[in-house]
């Protein structure tokens, strides 16, 4: 599952790949309205549905962070 | 009659003194903190003897940047935002066209405008808030200054690679406002939810519409617009009841299924410009938030931000178009065939604007403002001067203006206004690079790259042209080709590009 979400990260930012364990939110790799293309490119991918509620910045702080958010959705 | 738009300070301060003017996530200032920093400004600025000037204003998005332009604007100067993500060479560029040396900052930022701009006279934020005031001076300075006079310079995107700095006056502002005031009857009870950055001039309704009319503009935290949750949270904690935002923050909230979640309690208007609104997104808006009034505005920088509007009031599919409706009050429009003849009803031509909105050109370009400032060629009997706005348009069976797409090669992407060949320039800058040429793919929203010449790491790429262009510039699909197809006309083929692209 990590490579797929690294992939996904990566597509949409290719910087990502050079931070795996870095905070995406405060060094700026994941920016406004970014946040919508990684959220649809991961309901498809793992086929499931990420509530709103959910779309927080606890949840998309690390790849890490965001893996496990799928692994509890799932 | 209203001829400077600090009237409006002035005016709301006096009414209503100690009432919100514009909050962040720091600080709150009053109208009366609004214009006492803002003479303060003004004071220190004109201790410096330049009149009818642009001065930069290099902050952090902030209160603070708008008692600058408050200030700038009392010594009798105009204002330019510039952005403090900017790269470098951008902004050597444009302090470049201004041939400016005033400079507010803050004791953070002062660093690196100082490093690219060496010889310029940085003014502390902080400091010259403090400053003694010269009323007699602001006074003096007053009378000398009319409402054809600036209000700011804009920076948009130039095809040749250098941007254009569009110079807006008074009175375009006073028109605009004046307006946007009556059409969606805003008093001082509204308050506004600002989305659009201020170098960006979506920005001009919620700064002056609040000030003239004595509302609080909430300066909304960056973070909202990542997380649609936070936003929709934000917009009712603090009862905003009108947005004026760039469709794709619409997009999100609605795309990320945040507006089922989330009811929202005092939003009343929601207006939006900068792109192509999709039906499919608002008709989810207007299903969660059916009371509302939605309007789209359409307009470029040139004619201070807004010349047509339409208020939607019927259904549509999600896959229909909505108009852009008509001219704005006091506002012309015709709509000229290649022949620049008046187009017949239903012909496609290019939109063109009459009005005491129009720019007063590019500051610094005679060559440029003369290409698009014309003479109205449907009149050849007294000055009647038009703005070509380079957007195809054509009229619908109930006179509404349907918005087609561009001219040129100039593209809308998530709002900012781009011009591929800007893109070309600065990637055809790198050595290793021969040829380049740019193509957007309107579907996907993405700004597809391809060049011939050595093979990049697509992070390579990015991290040389972010040294040149702003990040929302960087394309976001980059293809490397041994050949480009040419035209008749020895061009690069780009519709042919687009569509070796597309079938990819």
């Amino acid at each position: 599952m990590r490579e797929q979400v690294l992939d996904i990260l990566t597509k949409i930012n290719p910087k990502i790949k050079n931070s795996i364990h870095g905070n995406l939110l405060e060094s700026g790799l994941i920016d406004s309205f970014e946040i919508i293309n990684i959220v649809m490119a991961l309901e498809d991918c793992f086929h499931i549905e990420i509530d709103p509620e959910l779309i927080v910045s606890d949840n998309f702080q690390t790849v890490d962070s965001i893996i496990s958010l799928i692994e509890r959705i799932k | 009659m209203t001829t400077n738009i600090l009237e409006y300070l002035e005016e709301s301060s006096q009414k209503y003194p100690n009432k919100k003017a514009f909050v962040d996530e720091r600080e709150t200032y009053t109208y009366q903190e609004l214009k006492n920093y803002g003479e303060s400004i003004g004071s220190a600025i004109g201790r410096l003897g330049v009149l009818r000037r642009p001065v930069v204003v290099y902050l952090d998005k902030s209160v603070k940047m708008i008692a600058s332009f408050m200030g700038i604007l009392y010594s009798g100067n105009f204002y330019c935002p510039i952005d403090v993500s900017m790269p470098a060479q951008r902004i050597e560029a444009i302090l470049n066209i201004l041939e400016t040396t005033v400079i507010i900052t803050d004791k953070e930022h002062a660093p690196v405008i100082l490093e690219i701009a060496p010889k310029s006279r940085i003014l502390i934020y902080d400091e010259i808030i403090q400053g003694e005031m010269n009323l007699e001076y602001l006074t003096d300075i007053r009378r000398k200054i009319i409402d054809m006079d600036p209000v700011y310079v804009l920076f948009t995107s130039g095809s040749t690679g250098v941007p254009k700095g569009v110079v807006v006056s008074h009175q375009s502002v006073i028109e605009y406002t004046e307006w946007v005031t009556k059409t969606f009857h805003i008093t001082e009870q509204d308050s506004f939810g600002n989305q659009a950055p201020f170098y960006f001039d979506n920005s001009i309704l919620d700064i002056y519409c609040g000030l003239k009319n004595g509302a609080t503009v909430y300066i909304i935290p960056k973070a909202c617009f990542v997380f649609p949750m936070q936003l929709l949270k934000y917009l009712n904690e603090n009862e905003i009841t009108t947005i004026f935002f760039v469709p794709s923050a619409l997009c999100m909230a609605a795309k990320l299924k945040a507006l089922r979640k989330v009811p929202l309690t005092s939003l009343k208007k929601v207006l939006f410009c900068g792109e192509v609104m999709p039906n499919k997104y608002l008709n989810l808006w207007r299903k969660y938030l059916p009371d509302a009034l939605y309007a789209n505005l359409y307009g470029p920088t040139e004619i201070t931000d807004v010349c047509t509007y339409y208020i939607v009031d019927r259904e549509f599919k999600d896959d229909d178009p909505l108009p852009i409706g008509t001219a704005c009050q006091n506002t012309d429009f015709i709509i000229l065939n290649e022949n620049k003849e008046a187009a017949a009803k239903g012909e496609i031509g290019e939109l063109c604007i009459r009005g005491r909105s129009l720019a007063l050109g590019y500051y610094k370009n005679t060559e440029k403002s003369n290409e698009v400032f014309i003479q109205n060629p449907l009149n050849q009997k007294y000055r009647d001067l038009i703005y070509c706005t380079g957007d195809l348009v054509k009229l619908n069976e109930r006179d509404e203006i349907i918005y087609l797409g561009r001219k040129d090669f100039q593209i809308k992407h998530m709002g900012h206004r781009i011009e591929l060949g800007e893109i070309e320039v600065a990637a055809g800058g790198i050595a290793e690079i021969e040829t380049c040429a740019c193509v957007y793919d309107d579907e996907k929203q993405k700004i597809v790259f391809f060049y011939i010449g050595q093979k990049f790491d697509d992070e390579v790429l990015d991290d040389m042209l972010r040294e040149k262009i702003p990040d929302y510039m960087i394309p976001n699909i980059k293809i490397r080709v041994e050949e480009f197809p040419y035209n008749a006309n020895g061009k690069v083929d780009r519709k042919r590009l687009k569509e070796s692209y597309l079938k990819m």
